[in-house]
């Protein structure tokens, strides 16, 4: 019971701490910020299903 | 007198906040004329008074309200003795701030659950913020759902320490009647002696916010 009642209390001020946290960070510097913007220019790498990782271990082929 | 305005808000779903919101203004209309004021899209409560079988209403009035929740609150003020106004389940809208601006209290509605505890320290700053336009703002959290025989359900006191709103002393147990009320467009006052533990819970609850 005691036991729940200090995990339950960590999780409240774990999730204040978490809720300061954003208003504390810095303002990105005007340096960061191009290069922020070139990173959001970059298409994204197309997204590959890695059909070998969808199967069992046993069953990777080839192998 | 103006109406004292009640907030039943929490930006989780699920907290029972429309059950909490049905069933205090049952009991408030017991006392003086009350009215439930609809502020979630989801038209919960209004659906709620229209299952109402038509040899008894639901005892309070409801309204839905999209617009400008402050400016309906203050037209209804003088007409009524309590209104409470269910809140919709978000902080992106403006409703919430407005519905505790407005508001003399506001009642945040916690489930025993870690994830639903932890998620209302976001409620406790949405607090801290309408308190800049509404410094008398009072705020309550509420237990709602309990099991008593539950240890996770005992220990939310202690956890609830940690935040810096106060917990009502009388909290909501978890009990069937409670949607079988909902279902009959009802509320647990009404519905005799299967309600009777209910009502005596919701009855502790108004008293407690009324002398506070």
């Amino acid at each position: 019971m005691k036991k729940l009642e200090t995990k339950l209390a960590a999780g409240v001020r774990q999730a204040k701490k978490t809720q300061e946290q954003p208003a504390m960070a810095p303002a990105s510097t005007p340096a960061a910020a191009p290069q922020a913007k070139r990173q959001s220019d970059q298409p994204s790498a197309p997204v590959r299903d890695d059909t070998r990782q969808n199967l069992h271990p046993e069953r990777v082929w080839p192998d | 007198m103006p109406a004292q305005v009640f907030a039943i808000a929490n930006q989780k779903g699920g907290t029972g906040k429309t059950t909490l919101t049905m069933n205090l203004a049952a009991g408030l209309a017991r006392r003086g004329r009350t009215l439930v004021v609809d502020a979630d899209p989801q038209g919960s409560a209004s659906q709620w008074a229209r299952l109402a079988p038509d040899e008894r209403a639901y005892p309070a009035t409801v309204i839905a309200v999209a617009g400008s929740l402050s400016r309906e609150v203050g037209r209804f003020r003088q007409d009524y003795q309590y209104i409470v106004v269910d809140c919709p389940p978000t902080l992106e809208s403006d409703a919430v701030r407005l519905a505790m601006v407005a508001a003399d209290r506001v009642l945040i509605p916690v489930l025993p659950s870690p994830m639903d505890l932890w998620a209302s320290v976001r409620m406790a700053k949405a607090v801290e913020n309408a308190r800049q336009d509404n410094r008398n703002l009072q705020a309550n959290l509420i237990l709602n759902q309990l099991e008593v025989r539950n240890a996770l359900s005992r220990s939310m006191r202690q956890a609830l320490a940690e935040f810096d709103i106060p917990a009502l002393r009388n909290a909501v147990q978890r009990r069937a009647i409670y949607r079988n009320a909902a279902l009959e467009g009802v509320s647990v006052y009404d519905l005799a002696n299967r309600g009777k533990p209910a009502a005596a819970e919701i009855d502790a609850i108004i008293e407690e916010i009324l002398e506070l």
